[in-house]
């Protein structure tokens, strides 16, 4: 129990360095927070512009009103900066070190190692600064006496939610990893980019064979799509939240796994 | 121009070096077009009718290639000056006897060459989904794929010189590619907005980057029309490579580099 207590310690002493001094960083430049701010408010009216002209076309798109496509929408910004603020500056900075070698530092340092790499940097101020806005604009934007959300239905979505994060996370890391064997995976990791634009399609928009395939092998619609789809009482949580538990425990057994065997082929730089 | 065939040829050479790097490279964009494909896809299911999907998806593979050779999305040329300005081996340019910009852009073009093999590969693919009508149409696409050249690596310059005055200049750069992506047709055609809108989209030197290349080569083309498009293109042009000259000799006077 003692052990325990002292390691769960450790990992929140890791967190909280990690978030103190990405806080330092990202205050440094005051300029660029403005540029940011700007950059995702604009992100918001082009893409309220595209579903606009898309709603200016068609009545439903797979069965969803524009108001609940804000909503898709809505949920994939949140699950965008939320996944954002903890595993994409890690990815690449993991990527990097692995490349010039500064990852033997990491590796001789007394913490966890994959905790570590995992959380090293948590971009608080950044995640709030372009998250909040554009949620908080898409939010009023939806005209929510129009979409009816259940409150089983959310709490189902949300727990759904939260396992399509896990299992995205781990792909994520699993596409930096071929690092250790190449020197390099810029452009592998470069995948989970194309792989995760993909909110702009409802759950009910794919044939089932890609309903299928990008849940299990590329996790890609746990992310947002899956979740929303269920919040709005579209598809039965019945089946998918244990299917996406699964695969969220299936993914963090392979991260891991695959981690200890990627440290094992690691020559260093050294 | 031999000294630049060099420079591609050496940056070309170190992405050989990660042959997993270039097979990612083309899955990654692969995996992008299919999403698009599948969106317009099932929009057009939706719409009933409204909608044919076969000149939409051509329009999104021969777009998918304009945007390879001109550079016209997400201003990476530009990212790639504002690195060397931020980490000072832009001074590496600078003392050496050559044109800094000519020298920049063949660099980068050796280190994005497999860019080409993708563009030729997603072009082919689009002309054969919808063959272009006639010879026209080919010439016509070639006139404004460089005009899209010339604006795009305007634009990538002007965004590139940000970084002589604020060191981190990502969010602004991030901005311009948001209004880029929709204003340039890469996100949607043009000609999919409300009529007064298009003809003022039009009027702006983005379509030239992606929409209007791309549309010449698909469609039937009157006179005016091509006008239209002729005139915007054209103009953009020179007032940008005025712009964009007079601002990187203006933005290189106050560049203080690290042990100068």
């Amino acid at each position: 129990m003692k052990e325990w207590a002292s390691k769960i310690k450790l990992y929140w002493r890791i967190l909280r360095a990690s978030i103190i001094n990405t806080f330092e960083t990202e205050t440094a430049y005051f300029g660029n927070n403005w540029g940011n701010v700007i950059s995702t408010i604009i992100y918001v009216a082009v893409q309220i512009l595209f579903i606009n002209v898309i709603y200016s076309r068609v009545n439903t798109f797979a069965g969803y009103s524009k108001n609940e496509m804000y909503f898709l929408f809505l949920v994939g910004q949140f699950s965008f900066y939320l996944l954002w603020g903890i595993s994409e500056t890690n990815n690449q900075n993991l990527i990097k070190d692995i490349n010039r070698g500064s990852l033997d530092f990491l590796l001789v340092l007394p913490v966890p190692s994959l905790w570590y790499v995992t959380f090293r940097r948590i971009p608080l101020l950044s995640v709030a600064r372009d998250g909040l806005p554009n949620i908080i604009l898409i939010f009023f934007l939806i005209n929510w006496s129009q979409i009816h959300i259940g409150l089983i239905n959310f709490i189902l979505g949300a727990i759904v939610f939260i396992f399509g994060q896990i299992a995205w996370e781990c792909f994520n890391f699993l596409l930096v990893l071929p690092a250790f064997w190449t020197g390099e995976a810029k452009q592998i990791y470069s995948l989970n980019y194309s792989l995760r634009d993909n909110n702009q399609i409802p759950f009910e928009g794919y044939r089932p064979f890609f309903q299928f395939s990008l849940s299990f092998f590329i996790p890609t619609l746990l992310l947002s799509t899956i979740p929303a789809s269920i919040m709005l009482g579209k598809a039965s949580a019945l089946y998918l939240l244990p299917f996406t538990f699964f695969i969220a425990m299936m993914f963090l057994i392979i991260k891991n796994k695959l981690w200890n065997l990627a440290l094992k082929n690691y020559t260093s730089a050294s | 121009m031999k000294l630049y065939i060099s420079v591609v040829k050496f940056n070309w050479l170190k992405v050989l070096a990660y042959p997993f790097e270039i097979i990612a490279f083309f899955a990654s964009r692969f995996f992008a077009l299919g999403f698009l494909a599948l969106f317009w896809y099932a929009l057009a299911k939706s719409s009933g009718g409204g909608m044919d999907f076969r000149p939409l998806v051509a329009y999104f593979f021969i777009a998918a290639a304009v945007r390879e050779v001109t550079y016209g999305q997400d201003t990476k040329f530009g990212r790639y000056i504002q690195q060397l300005v931020n980490r000072g081996e832009i001074n590496n340019y600078f003392i050496k006897p050559i044109k800094t910009v000519p020298y920049l852009f063949f660099s980068y073009a050796g280190e994005t060459a497999m860019g080409l093999i993708y563009a030729v590969t997603t072009l082919v693919i689009g002309l054969v989904i919808l063959p272009p009508m006639t010879w026209f149409n080919v010439l016509a696409f070639i006139i404004f794929i460089i005009f899209s050249l010339i604006i795009s690596l305007c634009f990538n310059i002007i965004v590139g010189l940000l970084s002589f005055y604020s060191p981190e200049a990502n969010g602004f750069r991030n901005a311009f590619n948001h209004i880029n992506k929709i204003l340039s047709g890469s996100l949607i055609p043009i000609n999919l907005f409300p009529a007064g809108i298009k003809e003022i989209l039009l009027l702006l030197p983005f379509p030239a980057l992606i929409f209007t290349p791309t549309y010449v080569l698909q469609n039937q083309l009157g006179r005016v029309e091509l006008l239209q498009l002729f005139l915007p293109a054209l103009l953009w042009s020179i007032i940008l490579i005025i712009t964009t000259r007079y601002l990187w000799q203006r933005s290189v006077k106050t560049y203080e580099g690290v042990g100068i």
